[in-house]
């Protein structure tokens, strides 16, 4: 299977729920090393969206799934990621089902999506405390790798990542206020605004221009 | 195909510098070729992803590592990306050496790096001009403020420039049209500090090559703030939008992109040049193309690598080098540092529009009495904004689930953040020279940098976090913090210097009229030419400087002088 082959498989699999999918089908020129599949299957694409919904669940507007935040996730992670983060992810997804099991007794699939935020609760103040300690462990390597001024640029360190629930975290966001339906329905989207107005009347609870 | 090769005027390069060269050339009625020696952009044809919307750029428009792989410069900063990506040389194909650290972001195609500058569009003024002659750094200016002032608003004039006259003492006026707004919070800064300081300090709006009135058949600003990918409104200054159809209207300019100049022939007996030497970036053939006068715009450094690579046995350092200050005094401004915090209040107040520029603060260091307290010369000035973001937590603290998701799609506090630009001294022994054990993609020698910022402008970097601190604190700004990046010599993408003009030619590559003391026929009128950088944005003074000396050549040819 070619590399688009295997990318209207991931588009196949999620079906009109994913956004954009022809388009990065175009914007995608280079060939990758790496297919989706190689670090994501179907169920697993679809877990990612399950799991971007328990950080930006459906509320008044779209959840971070229906906004196509798992397959965004798979790209990025295939493109985008070190091969230490990329297993970071796919070790830590690993985990998830025992980090429900403690939490809410259930498999992650099992929960309800309130149920899944509490998972995800946890799992944020863990990577939190991880990524604190982290830090104590690599900052001494950071401090003698990091290039001072007029020095020549020193070589990129692969650290060992951050947890990779805040990596999943992050890419997340990124991806939910990148995609259509987060900027157009969760956001104000203005593609052409036209003028500047830099005095305009806001209150608590309109939503954000983007 | 016979290609014509005798052409009136030669312009190398095809960015702002060679632009306004083209614009002036051919609507003076000379015969040009413009080279380039990348591929051609075409406007709004060519900018590939202007009209996208965000969720059309498969990784959020960040940087994957493949890319990270082939742009070891690039990546350095904020250029690499996904959305413009075409816009920047292919690193591959043109490496070069560093000796020292050397940041150089590269636009090689037709338009240059006119499509992606940051469009800041400041006067230089006697400030500037009596710098090094007043404390000793680097040569004499050879002009004055009252020799370009002219040129600076007819560059105003045709390429629009938004601001205001703030009237300034440290900064000339210019002729603007109407000036972009300040936000709220802005405007209400920007008095009280002007009465805290007794109209010493200033917060102004930005003066940018953004037009807010239509403007010579262009479409005025749109507020989308996504220049850099090429605007299909025409709205801010670039060669496309703006010096190379109206070259074209004239049917003087032929355009050849995919024209890397190799050298500059050089005549010995009538101590001219003739023409110049280029190869196809494409077939790799060579040609050569002859003309009375040669614009050198091909940006500063690539400028001066051609006239380097033009040695002869009559100037064995190249054209231009019997000073030897050719490749000598590179400049840049160095920034990465500054200072921000949260604003309180203002609650009721957010943004519409995406607004392409900020705030100014002129240089107020080492001006009238205040040289006093520095323990350096020059100064520096800063960009910067107010903004007002989205919330990044929800009110019980939380940072996943429904609540937090609708908290962040509001806004939070208003911010304010700047980042200062400070002068770097002409210094001898900072310089570019020819690699010649490197060859780049045609078998052509590459540059070598050497150079570094010293104790001056790292005592400088104190102040530039430090007063930006002090004022904002003054101004009841909360939780101010200082930054330092750690600047790398060449990321201000203002490169300056290496064939500067100057009043002798045994310490100057170029007079006052931008002519190659060697060889009268040449003129070099991009960012080689600074004899010092100032501390503002340099590109409008290019402009200036182009369409001065194109004035002056055209006088000197009818005058039979050339």
């Amino acid at each position: 299977m070619n590399r688009r082959e295997a990318l209207q498989r991931v588009a196949m699999i999620l079906g009109g729920s994913i956004v954009g999918a022809n388009l990065f089908l175009e914007g995608c020129t280079q060939p990758a090393t790496k297919t989706v599949e190689a670090l994501f299957d179907s169920k697993m694409i679809d877990r990612l969206g399950d799991l971007a919904d328990a950080i930006l669940p459906p509320t008044s507007t779209p959840g971070a799934k229906e906004a196509g935040v798992g397959n965004f996730i798979a790209v990025y992670v295939r493109d985008c990621y070190t091969e230490k983060q990329q297993k970071a992810i796919v070790d830590g997804l690993a985990t998830l089902d025992k980090t429900s099991k403690d939490v809410k007794g259930k498999d992650f699939a099992s929960l309800t999506l309130d149920e899944r935020t509490e998972v995800a609760e946890k799992l944020y103040k863990e990577a939190e405390e991880y990524n604190g300690k982290r830090w104590e462990r690599i900052k001494d390597e950071v401090d003698k790798n990091t290039t001072r001024q007029n020095e020549l640029v020193k070589p990129d360190v692969d650290y060992e990542p951050e947890h990779w629930f805040h990596l999943f975290r992050q890419m997340t966001l990124t991806g939910y206020f990148n995609s259509e339906l987060g900027l157009t329905k969760a956001l104000r989207y203005v593609k052409i605004p036209g003028k500047y107005d830099g005095n305009y009347p806001y209150k608590k609870g309109d939503r954000a221009f983007a | 195909m016979v290609e014509n090769n005798i052409y009136d005027a030669i312009v190398i390069g095809s960015g702002i510098s060679g632009g306004w060269a083209a614009k002036e050339l051919t609507e003076k009625g000379l015969k040009t070729i413009m080279l380039e020696r990348g591929r051609n952009v075409e406007h709004v044809k060519d900018y590939v992803s202007a009209t996208k919307d965000p969720w059309e750029f498969p990784h959020a428009g960040g940087r994957t590592q493949e890319m990270i792989q082939d742009y070891p410069v690039l990546k350095r900063d904020y250029p690499l990306n996904e959305k413009n990506l075409s816009f920047w040389v292919n690193e591959k194909e043109s490496p070069y050496t560093e000796e020292k650290r050397f940041d150089w972001y590269r636009g090689y195609h037709v338009g240059g790096r006119s499509l992606m500058w940051g469009r800041q569009s400041y006067r230089l003024g006697d400030l500037d001009f009596e710098a090094n002659l007043k404390d000793g750094h680097g040569a004499d200016w050879p002009i004055r403020y009252k020799d370009i002032a002219p040129w600076y608003s007819y560059a105003e004039k045709f390429a629009g420039i938004s601001g205001n006259r703030d009237g300034v003492p440290s900064l000339p006026d210019g002729d603007y049209m109407p000036a972009m707004p300040m936000n709220i919070v802005e405007k209400d800064l920007a008095a009280r500090l002007r009465t805290m300081y007794e109209g010493k300090r200033y917060f102004i709006m930005g003066r940018t090559a953004n037009i807010t009135v239509p403007h010579n058949g262009r479409a005025n600003c749109q507020y989308q703030n996504r220049c850099w990918e090429g605007c299909n409104f025409g709205a801010y200054f670039s060669t496309q939008s703006a010096t190379l159809p109206v070259a074209m209207k004239t049917g003087n300019l032929t355009l050849r992109p995919y024209s890397i100049v190799t050298k500059i022939i050089y005549d010995k007996d009538t101590k001219k040049a003739k023409g110049v030497e280029i190869v196809d970036a494409e077939t790799n053939q060579t040609y050569e193309f002859y003309a009375k006068v040669i614009f050198v715009c091909a940006s500063a450094l690539n400028s001066t690598w051609v006239l380097m690579n033009s040695a002869t046995d009559v100037w064995e350092g190249g054209l231009g080098s019997s000073s030897g200050e050719l490749g000598h005094n590179l400049m840049d401004h160095h920034f990465r540092c500054g200072a921000g915090g949260r604003v309180e209040g203002y609650l009721d107040k957010a943004v519409y529009g995406r607004r392409a520029n900020g705030l100014y603060v002129p240089r107020f260091v080492n001006i009238d009495g205040d040289s006093k307290k520095r323990d350096y010369v020059r100064g520096f000035g800063y960009q910067g904004s107010a903004s007002r973001g989205r919330a990044w937590r929800s009110e019980e603290e939380k940072f996943v689930g429904g609540n937090f998701k609708d908290a962040i799609c509001e806004y939070g506090d208003w911010n304010i953040g700047f980042g200062a630009f400070g002068e770097i001294l002409p210094y001898h022994d900072n310089y570019i020279k020819l690699d010649k054990d490197k060859k780049d993609k045609w078998g052509l020698p590459v540059l070598s940098f050497h150079a570094e910022i010293k104790e001056n402008e790292i005592k400088m970097r104190h102040d530039m976090q430090h007063e930006m601190k002090e004022m904002l604190e003054n101004l009841g700004v909360k939780d101010v913090y200082t930054y330092d990046n750690v600047y790398g010599f060449g990321q201000g993408i203002h490169e300056m210097g290496t064939a500067r003009m100057g009043r002798d030619p045994k310490s100057s590559v170029l007079n006052g009229n931008n002519q190659v003391w060697d060889a009268l026929n040449v003129f070099v009128t991009d960012g080689a030419a600074m004899p010092s950088g100032g501390c503002v944005n340099p590109s409008l003074t290019y402009m200036a400087l182009t369409a001065r000396a194109v004035d002056f050549a055209v006088s000197e040819l009818k005058k039979g002088n050339l």
